[in-house]
């Protein structure tokens, strides 16, 4: 088996190799000595040289959530990832996608406007507040895809920037 | 003693009180909206009442449809929880002409402390001090400036009908007033019904300390310790505990004894906190009151063996306060950490979808205080509160070891939450010295992102071997992808590898 990774950025290589009736694994090379002790629904329990790990799982849109220790990774798999998925979760991504469904209160910038990092570009409203949505670094607006009054769901384009000076 | 109570609320706070009402043998009354038909505290109730579409204005606000449904339920008392209605001197009183009992402070106790310009005014003419303020903003905007600026800079704007962060804004400079009154403005009256705000001064890194009070029909106030809330987001709080270490012996005395007053002022009955700031040289300033049972109850509840919500229960039933203030001994310590469905990496801004996976801490010591289960969906309509989890421990230190081990063995997939950011919160050495103020997380933690640790190749191995399982099945072959032979799901159980 030899499956590639993406999470937060970063590649994980995991591979096993056959060898005389048992396998190796590795990820990204690093050797660990693997035996499954108990796959359920939901959770797996894994010894791995000796510790025993236990992870919570769920797959969603072609991706594996990973819950261990207090932290949750997602992985998306090479060549089978969601079409369009930013891989760190929509940061520096071009497209300002709209993080919760809201009304748009204020438009800030014009297409073709220069913006600084943390300038804002939006004013959203949603679950009666008011967020501000700010440029993640210094870029131009190519694109305002919302007027105020629209109501936008999550996910949903409202402004595409083009990053650098 | 009521036989049946109608919960006006939602979520886990209509279990804590539902599961209250069961031990006291009280018949329950749940309500709904479109969006809650499954959620967890409807079948815990022994009926429950579709109330309207998901919007909270069509719903759990709905005054006349609450009150309705617990006339046709036959329910005695109506509970309103938090949030919502539980502040509504409108709703009080419609709850009483009705014929039901509001359990809660009485109709004038909360016209009177929910103004919150009025209950500055009020306790101040009691000597509790007050923070200054300017709290009359009917002039024409000049005026405003100058007072604003003999106030000085930084300066806060806070509105007055009602908290939880909601039409605050914190203005740095003169040249941003008039801009964030207007944003306040505009959101206080979404959030209340009414645009009607006040400045207060600013207080560098003060603590958030309040102090749980509890008054009966009789007279009688007693308070239940103080409670620290400083580590806040959005002027929400996300972690507090019980007792505050910045508060010694001597400074407790002068604010319990403050908050009675407030009390006594008020004539307050039933459950309410006063809230005070502590600025950094001790001297503690009157904030508001909030005439409600507070989402951070559970420390109380624990360090002094008091159950809040059947105290509430007694009191609007007309039972005189079972304990005496010498009765109330507090014990240990307690933290609690709450759980949200957001994303603290991008302006804590909420995270919405299905719980896939949830798993819940537990142990000696550990409470969790949840409205969440799998399946759930977290949606925009509501607060975004997954659950809280409160620990005890015999001392500060104690308590915090417990939480971080339980905030480990807490798992939630699907939608985003703080789990990792409270966990860092708390291991933090700061916070592990007490010095916990209301700067805290911009100041520890502004442009927090979640990193990758060092378990992150474990995490790997197992979303692989997931993942390889799943090739088993006979599926459309995927470039750059090999899904050789042998799996180790073949022998699945005592299968072993490696060196």
């Amino acid at each position: 088996m030899k499956i590639t990774l993406y999470c937060g950025g970063e590649i994980f290589a995991v591979e096993t190799v056959a060898e005389e009736g048992g396998a190796l694994f590795s990820v990204n090379e690093q050797p660990y000595g693997v035996e499954v002790l108990s796959l359920r629904e939901g959770s797996l329990t894994l010894l791995v040289d000796g510790h025993p790990v236990r992870v919570y799982t769920a797959s969603r849109n072609r991706k594996i959530l990973v819950a261990l220790l207090g932290k949750v990774y997602e992985f998306a798999e090479a060549g089978g990832g969601a079409k369009g998925f930013a891989l760190d979760s929509g940061r520096r991504s071009p497209e300002v996608l709209s993080p919760m469904p809201g009304k748009i209160l204020e438009v800030c910038v014009t297409e073709g406007k220069r913006v600084e990092e943390g300038e804002p570009l939006l004013l959203l409203e949603a679950m009666k507040m008011e967020n501000i949505l700010e440029a993640e670094g210094s870029a131009l607006v190519k694109r305002v895809h919302v007027r105020v009054g629209d109501v936008v769901e999550p996910g949903q384009i409202l402004v595409e920037l083009e990053f650098g000076d | 003693m009521f036989r049946k109570i109608l919960i006006a609320n939602r979520g886990e706070i209509a279990i804590r009180i539902i599961r209250t009402c069961r031990e006291m043998g009280i018949q329950t009354v749940a309500v709904y909206s479109e969006a809650d038909r499954s959620s967890l505290h409807v079948p815990m109730a022994d009926e429950a009442v579709s109330i309207g579409p998901p919007e909270a204005s069509e719903s759990y606000l709905k005054m006349d449809t609450l009150i309705q449904a617990a006339l046709r339920t036959g329910a005695q008392a109506i509970h309103p929880g938090y949030g919502f209605l539980s502040e509504n001197a409108l709703f009080a009183r419609k709850v009483q002409d009705a014929g039901l009992v509001f359990i809660g402070p009485s109709p004038q106790t909360l016209a009177a402390v929910g103004d919150k310009v009025l209950a500055r005014k009020t306790v101040a003419g009691a000597g509790v001090p007050v923070a200054p303020a300017i709290e009359d903003l009917g002039m024409d905007f000049s005026s405003l400036q100058a007072g604003a600026r003999h106030l000085g800079y930084p300066l806060l704007i806070k509105a007055c009908g009602g908290g939880g962060g909601k039409g605050m804004r914190r203005v740095q400079r003169e040249e941003d007033l008039a801009e964030a009154l207007a944003a306040a403005q505009r959101e206080a009256e979404a959030a209340f019904g009414t645009g009607e705000v006040y400045l207060e001064k600013y207080l560098e890194r003060p603590r958030h300390v309040e102090v749980q009070i509890l008054g009966d029909h009789y007279g009688r106030h007693v308070h239940l310790g103080e409670r620290e809330c400083s580590i806040q987001r959005r002027y929400q709080k996300i972690v507090e505990e019980t007792p505050s270490p910045a508060v010694s012996e001597t400074l407790r005395q002068e604010l319990t004894r403050a908050a009675l007053k407030v009390a006594e002022v008020a004539s307050y009955t039933n459950a309410g906190t006063v809230e005070f700031m502590l600025d950094r040289e001790g001297r503690f300033y009157f904030l508001e009151v909030n005439a409600r049972l507070q989402v951070e109850h559970p420390i109380t509840e624990w360090v002094t063996g008091v159950d809040l919500v059947r105290a509430q229960i007694s009191v609007a039933a007309g039972e005189p306060l079972p304990f005496t203030q010498q009765d109330l001994q507090p014990r240990g310590h307690a933290l609690e950490c709450r759980l949200y469905a957001e994303d603290p990496a991008n302006h804590f801004f909420p995270s919405t979808g299905k719980v896939l996976r949830w798993v819940e801490p537990g142990g000696p010591g550990v409470r969790v205080d949840s409205g969440v289960e799998e399946g759930s969906e977290i949606s925009v309509y509501y607060d975004p509160l997954i659950a809280k989890i409160s620990t005890w421990g015999q001392d500060r230190e104690s308590a915090r070891r417990r939480m971080v081990v339980a905030l480990e063995h807490c798992a939630l997939l699907g939608p985003i939450t703080n789990l990792e950011f409270l966990l860092q919160i708390l291991s933090h050495p700061a916070f592990i010295a007490g010095e916990t103020h209301t700067a805290f997380i911009p100041e520890h933690f502004s442009s927090w992102k979640p990193s990758l640790s060092k378990h992150a190749p474990l995490a790997a191995l197992a979303a692989a071997l997931i993942q390889g399982q799943r090739g088993l099945r006979p599926k459309t072959q995927e470039a750059g992808i090999e899904r050789g032979l042998p799996s180790p799901w073949q022998n699945l159980g005592a299968w072993r590898v490696g060196l």
